[in-house]
């Protein structure tokens, strides 16, 4: 059973790359990044249910942490045992485990984090995973078979990041390899992105497009998870870009707007810069 | 991949995944959605405007989440064209579809008209032509379709058109006299599914202690200039003895330095489950009966303790329409419901409390009609319900010169919902003058719901009689004519030099759509032995904003037997109003100046005050006096944690300035934690809770050692709401004693979502002057779940939505539980008991099965580990045939 749903997780991953976000959706899910640190172990995730049906709600801890593959494509690492020793899926629990939540109603699932005796400090992941259904029934028709409207309906899953801290909690970064490279129109830029300390780096990536002068050309921003390392490979339009040297500066912070305050961890800034070159 | 048939079908397929970038806002379940295009639909005739290249398509056409219909429908690149008469039944618009294919609507409330013609190609609303842009109806086999951008303007909706959906969805569905029903229906069913506050889930006594605890209230003033020649005092204390209050209280009677104090202790108790007799006081207080005075002695009643506002109902009948669906609101709540019948004829119950009740009826016709109707009921707080009987007694000794002792006897009875009779004796013994023994009789009640009449004569006394006239809130008038006796020498209860007052006031709100602008009328004529006193006043006042403007005329008539009659006229202005200063903060001034003979200033007076903390206030006034002169104020207040103090400043022209201090607060001591505790106050007359929120552990409900306490669980008591402290505890003061209050604990406020409280709300009495303890257990629940599966002809397969119930063996409670869409069900927050788990035989109906088992049996157990108990499997085997059994 369990292997199937990291199955359908894995495929719904997958289809990420290749399907458009739709507006719509089963269910939503706020806050989308749950903090819990020993000395408050319990936190509440609102479900709200915007649709005109009822929808009932799986819930499930899995461990997972988005990582990047050879060729630099983000993909979600899922642990299917849990027995990495930063998954903190098999000792945060949650109430109700399985809900309905009923059209334009609002429901909440308690989460409490009880690690084992003996758990060494630092930060510990999990993936709250919410798997919601409509209960409409899916074919309807009209009495005089005049037309028929078919809707098929399967899972919407939401997936949340839930983040454990105990005791003393640090992280930094350092970036492995940057050589930036223009190919093409294409501003290809691949950093190795290692972190430091014992919690993941959660931050934002500046890439700055510098002319000889110094002045700004152009700036792209992304979010970063560092969970261990991130070598994802950024690809920037630059066509009509004057031919000639640039440069490109890199700068990685923790100042994340979507994370509270609270639970930012701090850490150094870091800055890079690498010359390209647009033939 | 083409489903439709004659019209577009549609596969939604539906997955997602979200942020797995951690964490943004970004995440978004993410949802494929295939549409397969639209097949050609057959020309469609039209007159005017002509709409070419039309397709035919099913909509799912809905009134947000009220109603749905699927309807066949028009489609011209991205606009929808709805079938109009389909949309205006499904929103339960009033209207009409002509031969000639006219549509009328009529939109309530207002009752605009709404017309569109296709032969003509027109659009009109409320008599005015409404512009249509091009394209904007079609018809086809005598449907009239309207492209949805036109209806949203004609009706003033919004529909939103999801093609990959197939619907057609009304945003604002309270437009329509549909949605306004269902809010309307949704009120219903929550005062109908009322009841009232509910039983508590129990009762249980609180646990006292010897005492449980005393309280001290005390007060120090002096004046700054001179203390030790202006110091006074004043101290009370308050104990739970035998279940009453024991109170004793000390003042010096002016300066402490003038050794005069004045000592006064009272007892009292209260038996709130007894009929007969419910108060007994002893020591100092007040008399019983309408009149009261300080009287040292006892006073014995069986009128409640606190009187509860609710009063009764009273019924209020009417006509409308028939069918007409009518309800009663009381301060914007619905209160009560009901449907007009075939003659229209309705009658609804008013709940009344004491004071004014403002009542609004409000009559819905089928297609949106509204009318409202106002109504006011006075209730004076001297009635009682019908057959209500109340009686009280009381004597002792004056408090005061005007006579050494006194008595009195007094007696209420409902002679029916509207009318109470009061009669009663006053008794006085004097030391020179002759005693008196004064009879009186009173009756009070309503003729009218607007209309109060009262009437008493007290022998000896006086002879009065009042009416009150408030047939709405935007009228008040009153009156009462008072004619006094001369038959007693050195009358009690009047002063002698009164022959007969005549009171009358009126409130006026003029403008119902401006009730913030409000005229007041007073008249008062005192005629005493030596002549006639009397006072005519007119004021208007009116509220802009955070500025109120008053106005006023005052006029004062001295007649007197022997002299010139005088006659004083005051004319009278002010503004209050809230100033701003940086920083969000505001000051609160006022300026008042009066006029005397419209034209001589009399008096004139500005005052501000800023809140400079939440608990200080500092305030400075300053005026002048045709009389007394020029004059300045300074007062500074702070509400302390532990005190109150007031600080005031007074200098008068020509005289030094006063500076005056008062200190005032309370000292508890709970006799449970031994502590001892200051507070603001003040403290006297009331009693508290106080004890641990606790994990009960071996589940005896009782807080053992080693039980620990919860830290931060919200505990309300009696709509107050605490927080316990780390160990557990929660403590609350200034509750009314006597009187019974609800407590529970609010289960999201426990951190760990597996404990629940073992009780819901329970109800607990205050003692008096002291703290009653009431520890209050919390236990860890379980979840159970498993699934329903039935025998089919290819095996097992899950049942789903199958009802359940889960009952509890020790109290025989139901609990109902539904199973998922694949026949699995679940349910958290279980108490630790013993429980039977059974499938409703509704469930069962049609399928021809039967469970293996009529119950399974659920055991859960204290567990602290969180060990989840094994799943139950609910297998379903066909019935057996009639004529097997046997």
């Amino acid at each position: 059973m369990m292997r199937n749903r990291l199955r359908t997780l894995a495929l719904t991953a997958a289809l990420w790359f290749g399907v458009l976000l739709s507006e719509a959706v089963a269910i939503v899910v706020a806050p989308t990044a749950v903090y819990l640190a020993d000395d408050n172990p319990s936190a509440a995730v609102s479900l709200y249910n915007p649709s005109n049906d009822p929808e009932e709600v799986t819930v499930e801890a899995v461990f997972g942490y988005p990582t990047t593959d050879e060729a630099g494509n983000i993909y979600l690492h899922i642990d299917p045992e849990g027995a990495d020793t930063r998954s903190a899926a098999g000792w945060i629990q949650a109430l109700p485990r399985r809900l309905v939540v009923p059209p334009g109603e609002r429901r909440v699932v308690r989460l409490l984090a009880r690690p084992p005796a003996g758990t060494p400090d630092g930060e510990y992941w999990t993936r709250l995973v919410l798997t919601s259904r409509g209960q409409r029934v899916p074919v309807a028709g009209t009495p005089d078979t005049a037309g028929v409207q078919v809707g098929l309906e399967l899972e919407v899953r939401t997936i949340i990041a839930v983040t454990y801290r105990k005791g003393a909690v640090t992280t930094s970064l350092s970036v492995e390899d940057f050589t930036p490279r223009i190919e093409g129109d294409t501003l290809v830029v691949h950093p190795e992105l290692v972190r430091g300390g014992n919690g993941a780096f959660i931050g934002r990536m500046d890439v700055i497009l510098l002319d000889q002068e110094g002045s700004e050309i152009r700036r792209w921003t992304e979010q970063v998870a560092v969970y261990r390392t991130y070598h994802r490979r950024y690809a920037y339009d630059v066509s009509g870009l004057e031919s000639g040297s640039y440069r490109v500066v890199l700068r990685l912070s923790t100042e994340r707007d979507d994370v509270p305050a609270a639970s930012r961890l701090p850490a150094a800034p870091v800055e890079l810069a690498a010359e390209v070159v647009r033939p | 991949m083409t489903l439709g048939l004659r019209s577009r079908g549609a596969l939604l397929l539906a997955f997602g995944v979200l942020s797995w970038i951690h964490p943004g806002p970004q995440a978004a379940a993410a949802q494929a959605q295939v549409a397969t295009q639209a097949q050609p639909a057959p020309r469609v005739t039209l007159d005017a405007p002509v709409v070419s290249d039309l397709q035919e398509i099913l909509l799912d056409l809905r009134i947000g989440r009220l109603a749905s219909r699927t309807v066949r429908a028009l489609t011209e690149g991205s606009e929808a064209y709805l079938p109009v008469s389909e949309l205006l039944a499904l929103g339960e618009v009033d209207h009409t579809v002509e031969d000639t294919g006219v549509v009328r609507a009529v939109i309530h409330p207002g009752a605009r008209l709404v017309v569109l013609d296709p032969v003509a190609g027109q659009a009109s609303r409320e008599g005015r032509p409404f512009s249509l842009p091009a394209a904007a109806m079609a018809e086809d086999s005598g449907t009239l379709y309207v492209a949805a951008s036109v209806l949203e303007s004609l009706f003033d909706l919004t529909i939103r058109t999801d093609w990959s959906r197939l619907t057609a969805v009304v945003m604002d569905p309270q437009v329509l006299p549909l949605g306004r029903r269902m809010e309307r229906e949704a009120r219903w069913r929550r005062v109908t599914g009322a009841t009232g506050s509910g039983a508590p889930d129990a009762r249980i006594p609180l646990d006292q202690g010897r005492f449980g605890g005393a309280v001290v209230d005390w007060s120090l003033s002096s004046n700054v200039n001179d203390p030790s020649g202006t110091t006074s005092y004043a101290v009370g204390a308050g104990a739970r003895v035998f279940d009453g209050n024991l109170q004793m209280s000390s003042r010096s009677l002016g300066p402490t330095s003038t050794g005069e104090h004045q000592v006064d202790a009272t007892y009292q108790t209260v038996w709130s489950d007894r009929s007969w007799i419910t108060q007994m006081r002893l020591g100092d207080g007040f008399s019983s009966g309408p009149r009261l005075r300080s009287v040292r002695g006892i006073s014995l009643t069986n009128a409640p303790f606190v009187r509860r506002s609710f009063f009764g109902v009273d019924s209020f009948s009417g006509r409308v329409g028939p069918g007409w669906d009518v309800e009663l609101k009381q301060a914007n709540r619905t209160v009560d419901v009901t449907r007009a019948d075939e003659q229209g004829a309705f009658a609804l119950d008013i709940p009344l409390a004491y004071g004014t009740n403002s009542v609004e009826v409000v009559a819905f016709g089928p297609h949106g009609e509204i009318v409202t109707t106002e109504r006011l009921v006075l209730l004076g707080t001297d009635r009682l319900p019908a057959d209500a009987f109340e009686w009280s007694l009381s004597g002792g000794a004056c408090r005061d010169a005007r006579c050494a002792g006194t008595a009195n006897l007094d007696l209420r009875y409902g002679l029916s919902d509207r009318w109470t009779l009061r009669g009663g004796t006053e008794a006085f013994t004097r030391d020179t003058l002759p005693s008196l023994v004064q009879p009186y009789l009173g009756v009070t009640g309503v003729v009218l719901p607007g209309l109060q009449l009262a009437s008493e004569v007290l022998h000896g006394g006086f002879l009065r009689g009042g009416a009150t006239y408030a047939p709405s809130s935007r009228l008040r008038v009153r009156s009462v004519f008072t004619a006094f006796s001369s038959a007693v020498e050195g009358p009690v209860l009047h002063d002698a030099r009164r022959q007969s007052t005549t009171e009358t006031d009126v409130l006026f709100r003029p403008l119902a759509s401006h009730p913030r602008w409000l005229v007041r009328g007073a008249w008062l004529r005192q005629a005493l032995d030596s002549g006639t006193l009397s006072l005519i006043q007119a004021a208007s006042v009116f509220q802009l904003g955070n500025v109120g403007f008053e106005s006023g005329l005052r006029r004062d008539v001295d007649d007197p037997d022997l002299g010139a009659r005088s006659t004083r006229d005051y004319l009278t202005g002010a503004v209050t109003g809230l100033v701003p200063l940086p920083g969000r903060r505001k000051l609160w001034a006022r300026g008042e100046v009066e006029l005397l003979d419209a034209s001589a200033l009399q008096r004139v007076r500005g005052r501000v005050a800023y809140q400079v903390t939440p608990g200080a206030r500092l305030e400075i006034g300053s005026g002048w006096h045709r009389t007394f002169g020029a004059d300045l104020t300074v007062t500074f207040s702070a509400y302390l944690s532990q005190l109150r103090s007031l600080t005031q400043m007074v200098a008068p022209e020509g005289v030094s300035a006063r500076v005056t201090q008062v200190t005032q607060g309370t000292v508890h001591w709970n006799e449970a934690t031994r502590q001892m505790s200051l507070s603001p106050g003040p403290g006297l007359e009331r009693g508290g809770i106080s004890g641990y929120v606790f994990v009960d552990d071996n589940g005896n409900g009782v807080r053992d050692p080693g039980e620990p306490g919860l830290d931060g669980a919200r505990v309300v008591i009696g709509g107050r709401t605490v927080r316990t402290d780390a160990d557990g505890r929660h403590r609350t003061w200034d509750l009314v004693p006597f009187e019974p209050v609800r407590v529970w604990v609010d289960p999201s406020s426990i951190t760990d979502p597996r404990l629940v409280p073992v009780l819901g709300e329970v109800e607990v009495v205050v003692p008096p002057s002291s703290f009653g303890r009431l520890d209050i257990p919390v236990t860890f629940s379980q979840e159970i779940w498993g699934s329903v599966v039935r025998s089919t002809s290819q095996g097992e397969a899950p049942l789903p939505y199958a009802e359940l119930e889960l009952v509890d063996l020790g109290t025989g409670e139901g609990r109902a539980v539904r199973a998922f869409s694949d026949g699995d069900f679940y349910e958290s927050g279980i108490k630790p008991g013993r429980y039977e788990l059974r499938i409703t035989p509704g469930s069962l109906r049609g399928l021809g099965v039967v469970p293996e088992q009529d119950a399974y049996p659920v055991d859960i157990e204290v567990n602290p580990t969180g060990a989840p108990p094994d799943p139950i499997l609910i297998r379903l085997t066909p019935a057996p045939a009639v004529g097997d059994a046997g």
